[in-house]
């Protein structure tokens, strides 16, 4: 084969190309193409997604990308060598800092500047070279010499584009003239955008998108015909039936390039280290260092771990990363700012030891290999989790400050089309209605396509009629724009490091956020290439963990995390009742209905906990045999005899990624790096195709040991139940740790931990009103917002006594409540005349204040404060005259007192709203009366609405809570009742549901069989935790 | 004594009365985008009766009043039925006193001090306006009382009609009503109801001096009206001058002269009327009515703004030139649209019409011709498909459209309109040979196929064509297409 196709744009030309990169290499490879170009617009985004399909098909993705230049024109260049590839990333990195988001602008001499590597192509449309023949024929040849100049004739080839389109055999004439005349060698290209002929019609859509126009306004904008598609070696000879040689020209661009992703020429960062010492030497000095403080004693087992971790990271030159690492977690720590590494390096005693990490994997028997071992060909995976908020960003900009300029950068998060976001931009070109589209939206949040209904008959439900012309190219529309990228964010803490400069290695772009930047690629392509990458993930419940922690020794109950109990009755306890609001992990309602049967009794417990209530897990029907054997059940079976050691601590079922990699190891002899092979078709979430080629090969190598087929099919199974949501055991480690240590508070320092929740919402899976009801019934007194006694912050008062904090009140600005509390510290109030005229607060904000009753305490009641804060006078000779009675209004009904805690807080510490309509459903369970009713009973429950979910797993059915004045009551939604009452489900704040009682393993739930909306007088906003 | 006319959930009404009376039993919502509260969100302005007892109201979201109530339809504004119903109602009251006030939509008060029909007999004349109302399909309530804003309130409380009569009876009237009633701003609204003023009794009980302090002017006033003060002058809605004339025919007409004869009278009489303010005819509307119950109505527009009688008159002759009726007519009516006369000079480089007014009647007769939209200047649309065009009219400045380019050098194509079918013979994927009528063609040299298509988004719409430009023997060059599988002959080139 000797045609190449060398100018293919991909989705990621945002809105210039209609399939994406894998979609336009997998079709290269059906149609025998053995090369293809990627020139995505300003960036090389697609890239290394194209590099590794086309590693994985036999095809070659050679690199390159379209610059827009400052006359608006678009330059599409080649990368030839690794330098070449430098100099575009750098070029690249330059235009788009430099320029607002999204956009980008090369100068002519920059280009010359960075031309080195580059091969220059001219002829399309968009090109420079036929800007300047549509304009003035005179100019193209300049056009020819300036490109011939900056890149030499031998690296400047001309293309030609057939789209059978009129008056292109004219342009391609004159082209072929210039490159006559200034002695370039022309090419062939189809100029694809899309992979196949269908791709047009999202072309066009895109196209109208583009230009904020509509495909039915768009006319001459749209493409003429479909042809703009990839096309084989026999299709452009056919095309080129005149100029054959024009296709084999191809072959002697490809002959010139050089460079692959594979010699991306990352160089590892490095640490700097005192005289004396190198990388490794710094690295086992403070390694060993540390364990002695870690471990006490160092065991020789201990030594023999670090000994054999440190061989390997120092083989495979690893030390830096290390060091860099610790660096990091050395500058969070001196900013007493709580930090805690998680993943897979919660497996090295070395990590442990630089205190990293805070599992112990000597002694949790953990798998090294896990995390390192020779064979594995990408960088090691460190995630650090850090309070969420300023303190993260802090860590953040310590670390771009210490690479500057050019040496961090986040990792992209590609946003993709997905339901409604599809919806309502193929609905917009298309000119439908947009009450269709926002029906839409509102019918199917977050697009649930998949689940119990077809997405014609959700169109159909949404307004389309079944008969609309427009139907079914909206249908096609939103099957093919599905998954597409729509737009670059970035990730939420991934960032990658180089010490050498990340803008030779992959293009730099601002972040809509200001003061940060990202990489073109996302966390799997920085992987993929090799690209060290630490994530500095925010953890709404290490903020709260931290703030307990201080708040806890300020009030002289000091607790040193490190030094909890790990055998505290209580706290286990606590979680065999299911009390769990609030906590790390395991209080979500799958959690909480899973802690009855589970009854943790030890810390392994907890990790098992949250290892198993995952979606792997469930999809692979392993919770049930799990608890089933735990009860004693159901017999333990370890599928296969050999697999007795490696699953004994989880009772036979593979509940962690260890376990799957060693059990292949056992069972089809798989080496280490094909158990790392094995791993990456676990972890990496976009292909199916690696993980069955992975499994192909564990099949053959099961059948050459004569394993038993059912037995190779169960194992098969378990496998495959990761594939998408493998979870290792190091990991689950890591997290029972911070939800022990959340129970652990939870039981020993209540009032500060509810205040540290409160804190930090939003967080974890209940609002601040579920918060404060959950608190109320352990037994402490949650007390109101106050003028003069709120801190800024909720506060514990004493150890049962909890005092809501002024950043409760919505709609007060952060700069009020800080002026307010400077205020008070200067002078206490005298009266609320006197606090109205000090603060100088907004008509809103001293509504809010005085709705919520913050300022009972200046001696008035919320409606006598109501209406002196409309009156803000300056005092003046009259006043006493003018000081008319303040008891004009009487005092708020404790209904109305409900509904103003929920406008101005979203929350009461007054009686939950369900106790006032308690009395007008006296057929009507309470929540915790629900332990009562037998197994099958009719029984009906009602309260205010603080879940929905509709999992993935879950086959489309629901699971709501509903919350009252004594708990939470759960219930199970089937699909179909679900689809008749969606809008009653999902629109209304108040349920009731009429339904049966299942009782199984201490965990009740009602199965529904029928909802209605309970009518709440009172206008109540509360948050609940929907589909999410 | 003062009357007030209220139509409860106006806007829905206005909707419901042009869909006819189906729905008024049916739980039907009025959603509007604009009402306060719900940024860039429809939210239901007004419920009918049946989906207020499923738990729809006003302020609910789509979704949530759907929720509310499955069967529920849903309307939305529209501001040409709110103009009418309001004008009906306006219509109404102007024929019980020239003094009435426009004071909401759907809802007018009228001053009757100077009627003589209806001191003491108040009831019965609100029960007579509730059902004139009725007839013209719309629901009314009637409050009577000394002052305007005392009947508007006793408008929205009362059930049917309600008089107010002494100081005493209206206090305690007055003191149970919501204070929502009075229409403060929503501002106001939402400190009276932190306030916990629920009620106009609520509201006086405050004192008066602190509600000035703290609401200000409109608090004031508030205040006063709900202590049954607070007389005012109504804003009296009055006619704007007209320029129309109308005549029933006592004989019917048959044919073109006598009702030309009336015209000009009207047009004279008209005319004169302009001269007296100094403007001029922009347009006329020129409504007939035959004995067969058909109707004519026709805008005029006049091609340079005239008050000439004889100008005026040759645009009607010309327009009636063409007219044929199945019935003798039996009314005529001629309204002038006024405009100021024309100060501006014409544009330097624009070639202006020697007689504008001449070619407007030109057109007109052409018209009378051709049949309505069939006059005009031929503007091509943006598109592919061949032949797209659309026909504007000779003084519409429609905006200037990209056209389709062809490249420079290429021949210029006679097109045959409409394409006559060929056959084509083709040999190797390309036509051989093609056969027009009794004519074979053998082609020479071909180039093509150019492949077209577009509209594909909409299934009655969309096209795909395949064009080839072919050479015959003779040297000729032709442009032939398949299109659904047919071949037709484009046109020549050259």
């Amino acid at each position: 084969m000797s045609f190449a196709e060398l100018h293919a744009r991909s989705a990621f030309s945002f809105l210039r190309g209609a399939s994406s990169p894998e979609q336009m290499v997998t079709r290269a490879a059906d149609l025998g193409i053995s090369h293809i170009a990627l020139t995505d617009r300003d960036g090389v985004y697609g890239s290394a997604r194209a590099h590794h399909k086309a590693r994985e098909l036999g095809v070659r993705a050679i690199v390159g990308a379209e610059l827009t230049m400052a006359d608006g024109a678009s330059q599409p260049v080649l990368v030839a060598t690794r330098t070449g590839y430098q100099n575009l990333c750098q070029l690249l990195t330059l235009a788009k800092l430099r320029a607002p988001k999204n956009q980008s602008r090369v100068e002519w001499h920059e280009l010359e500047a960075h031309a080195e590597g580059l091969i220059a192509l001219g002829g399309d449309e968009e090109s420079p070279l036929h800007q300047a023949l549509s304009r003035d024929a005179k100019s193209a040849p300049m056009v020819v010499e300036k490109l011939a100049r900056i890149f030499g004739k031998e690296r400047v080839f001309i293309e030609l584009q057939r789209h059978r389109i009129r008056g292109e055999t004219l342009r391609n004439r004159q082209l072929a003239e210039l490159a006559a005349g200034g002695g370039l060698t022309l090419i062939a290209s189809n100029g694809p955008c899309y992979a196949g002929r269908e791709g047009r019609l999202l072309q066009d859509a895109f196209t109208a998108l583009r230009h904020h126009t509509n495909l039915d306004s768009a006319g001459l904008l749209l493409a003429a015909n479909s042809q703009r598609h990839l096309k084989d070696e026999a299709r452009m000879c056919e095309l080129f039936a005149d100029m054959p040689q024009l296709v084999c020209n191809t072959r002697r661009v490809v002959e010139r390039i050089e460079f692959s992703l594979e010699n991306l020429g990352y160089e590892f960062p490095s640490h700097a280290v005192p005289e004396g010492h190198d990388q490794a030497s710094f690295l086992r000095e403070i390694t060993f260092s540390g364990a002695r403080d870690r471990y006490g004693v160092l065991t020789p087992a201990v030594v023999k771990q670090l000994e054999h971790e440190l061989r390997i990271i120092t083989k495979l030159g690893f030390c830096g990363y290390f060091l860099i690492i610790w660096d990091i977690v050395c500058f969070a720590k001196s900013s007493g700012i709580l930090v805690q590494g998680r993943g897979s390096a919660a497996n090295s005693a070395v990590c442990y030891s630089l205190g990293i990490t805070n599992v112990d994997p000597v002694g949790g028997r953990l798998l090294f290999e896990r995390f390192l071992s020779e064979g594995r060909s990408t960088w090691p995976d460190i995630d650090l989790d850090l309070p969420s908020g300023e303190r993260r960003e802090s860590v953040i900009q310590e670390v771009y400050r210490r690479f500057a300029p050019h040496g961090a950068a986040m990792t992209a998060n590609v946003i993709t089309y997905r339901g409604r976001s599809a919806m309502r931009e193929m609905g917009k070109v298309l000119g439908l209605p947009e009450d269709v589209t926002a029906r839409f939206s509102k019918l199917y949040p977050h697009g649930d396509y998949q689940h119990t209904l077809e997405l014609r008959d959700q169109l159909q439900r949404a307004g389309m009629s079944g008969g609309h012309p427009r139907l079914a190219s909206l249908t096609r529309l939103l099957q093919l724009v599905h998954g597409l990228p729509r737009h670059l964010g970035q990730h939420s803490g991934g960032m990658v490091l180089c010490t050498s400069g990340l803008h030779k290695v992959v293009p730099l772009e601002p972040a809509s956020m200001p003061g940060r930047v990202v990489v073109q690629w996302d966390k799997d392509d920085c992987e993929d290439l090799g690209i060290i990458k630490v994530d500095l993930l925010g953890l709404g419940m290490m903020a709260a963990i931290e703030d307990t922690i201080t708040m806890s020794a300020a009030r002289g109950r000091p607790v040193d995390l490190a030094k909890i109990p790990k055998d505290d009755a209580p706290t286990f306890e606590m979680m065999q009742q299911a009390d769990t609001v609030g906590v790390f992990q395991i209080e979500s309602r799958a959690q909480m209905a899973t802690l009855p049967r589970m009854k943790p009794k030890c810390f392994y417990d907890v990790v098992i906990e949250v290892a198993i209530i995952r979606p792997g897990p469930i999809v692979g029907k392993l919770v049930h045999p799990y608890l089933n054997r735990r009860n004693g059940k159901e017999p333990i079976d370890y599928i296969a005899d050999c697999f007795e050691p490696v699953l004994g601590r989880t009772l036979g079922v593979p509940l962690f990624q260890e376990q799957v990699l060693q059990m292949a190891m056992l069972i089809a002899d798989f080496t280490g790096s094909e158990a790392e092979e094995l791993r990456r078709a676990m972890s990496f979430h976009r292909s199916d195709e690696r993980m069955a080629r992975v499994m192909q090969k564990l099949r053959a190598a099961m059948d050459r040991k004569a394993v038993a087929p059912e037995v190779q099919d169960r194992i098969v199974s378990s496998i495959r139940s990761f594939a998408l949501y493998g979870f290792p055991e190091s990991h689950a480690i890591s997290f029972a740790l911070l939800a022990y240590a959340s129970v652990w508070l939870k039981v020993h320092r209540a009032v500060e931990f509810y205040a540290a929740l409160l804190n930090n919402q939003p967080m974890g899976f209940y609002s601040s009103a579920t918060l404060v009801r959950d608190a109320k019934l352990r037994g402490i007194q949650v007390r109101p917002v106050c003028i003069v006694r709120s801190s800024l912050i909720c506060t514990a008062e004493a150890d049962d006594v909890l005092r809501l904090g002024l950043n409760q009140l919505n709609g007060v600005s952060r700069h009020a409540l800080r002026r307010i509390i400077s205020e008070r510290e200067r002078a206490p109030w005298r009266d609320l005349r006197d606090f109205l005229l000090r603060c100088h607060l907004s008509k809103e904000e001293r509504r809010v204040l005085a709705s919520s009753g913050a300022l009972n305490a200046l001696g008035h009641h919320r409606r006598s404060a109501l209406w002196e804060v409309e009156d803000v006078r300056e005092p003046d000779l009259f006043d006493a005259v003018a000081s008319a009675a303040t008891d004009v209004l009487p005092p708020m009904s404790p209904t109305e007192r409900l509904e103003a805690d929920y406008q101005t807080q979203s929350l009461t510490t007054g009686p939950h709203p369900m106790s006032y309509i308690r009395a007008k459903v006296p057929r009507v369970w309470r929540a915790s009366d629900l332990a009562g009713a037998r197994h099958g009973q009719q029984v009906r429950i009602a309260g205010l609405v603080i879940c929905r979910q509709r999992p993935g797993t879950a086959k489309g059915h629901v699971f709501i809570s509903l919350e009252d004045e004594t708990g939470i009551a759960n219930a199970f939604v089937p699909s179909t009742l679900f689809e008749a009452r969606r809008l009653v489900i999902t629109q209304e704040p108040f349920l009731q549901i009429q339904g049966r009682m299942q009782y199984v393993d201490d965990v009740i739930s009602v199965y529904a069989l029928q909802i209605e909306a309970l009518r709440f007088e009172t206008v109540i906003g509360s948050q609940s935790h929907d589909f999410r | 004594m003062h009357a007030a006319i209220w139509l409860p959930r106006f806007q829905l009404q206005a909707v419901l009365r042009a869909r006819g009376s189906c729905e008024k039993t049916s739980p039907v919502a009025l959603l509007d985008d604009t009402s306060a509260g719900t940024k860039n969100k429809e939210s239901v302005l007004h419920a009918s009766e049946a989906a207020e007892r499923a738990g729809v109201h006003a302020g609910l979201t789509a979704s949530q009043a759907q929720a509310r109530c499955a069967a529920l339809v849903f309307l939305r504004r529209d501001a040409e039925l709110e103009a009418a119903a309001q004008s009906d109602l306006l219509h109404f009251a102007s024929m019980w006193t020239p003094d009435y006030e426009s004071t909401l939509p759907g809802c007018c008060v009228l001053d009757l001090s100077r009627s003589h029909e209806t001191p003491g007999r108040e009831h019965i004349c609100g029960v007579k306006m509730r059902d004139h109302l009725r007839g013209r399909s719309l629901e009314a309530r009637v409050g009577f009382a000394t002052s305007a804003d005392l009947a508007m309130l006793a408008a929205q409380a009362a059930p049917a009609v309600l008089v107010l009569g002494d100081a005493g009876a209206e206090a305690s009237f007055l003191h149970g009503l919501p204070v929502s009633t009075l229409r403060p701003s929503a501002e106001k609204l939402r400190v009276l109801s932190l306030w916990g003023v629920r009620t106009l009794g609520d509201l006086i009980k405050l004192p008066r001096a602190d509600v000035a302090s703290r609401l200000g002017r409109e608090g004031l006033m508030l205040r006063d009206i709900a202590a049954g003060g607070g007389g005012r002058l109504l804003r009296l809605v009055r006619e704007p001058q007209g320029f129309s004339d109308e005549m029933d025919l006592e004989h019917p007409v048959e044919c073109l002269e006598p009702l030309m004869f009336i015209l000009r009278r009207m047009l004279e009489g008209l005319c004169a009327r302009l001269a007296d303010v100094w403007l001029v005819a922009a347009a006329m509307v020129l409504t007939l009515r035959f004995e067969d119950e058909s109707a004519h109505q026709r805008l005029l527009r006049v091609a340079e703004p005239t008050r000439d009688v004889e100008l005026l008159f040759r645009v009607l002759h010309t327009h009636l030139e063409g007219l044929s009726a199945a019935a003798p007519m039996k009314f005529v009516a001629l309204e002038i649209q006024p405009a100021r006369p024309s100060g501006s000079q014409g544009r330097l480089f624009e070639r202006a019409l020697r007689d504008p007014n001449r070619f407007a009647e030109t057109l007109a007769r052409l018209e009378a011709l051709l049949g309505a939209g069939r006059v005009g200047r031929a503007c091509l649309l943006p598109s592919r498909r061949a032949d797209a065009f659309t026909v504007v009219g000779f003084n519409d400045h429609a905006t200037a459209m990209p056209v389709v380019t062809h490249t420079p050098a290429a021949l210029p194509l006679r097109r045959l309109r409409p394409s006559p079918l060929i056959l084509v013979r083709m040999i190797e994927g390309k036509p051989g040979s093609f056969r027009h009528g009794r004519h074979e063609h053998t082609v020479t040299q071909v180039e093509g196929p150019w492949l077209l298509s577009g509209d594909w988004w909409d299934a009655t719409m969309r096209w795909d064509k395949e064009v080839w430009t072919v050479q015959t023997k003779d040297g000729a060059l032709y442009q032939i297409a398949r299109q659904d599988k047919a071949w037709v002959l484009e046109g020549m080139l050259g």
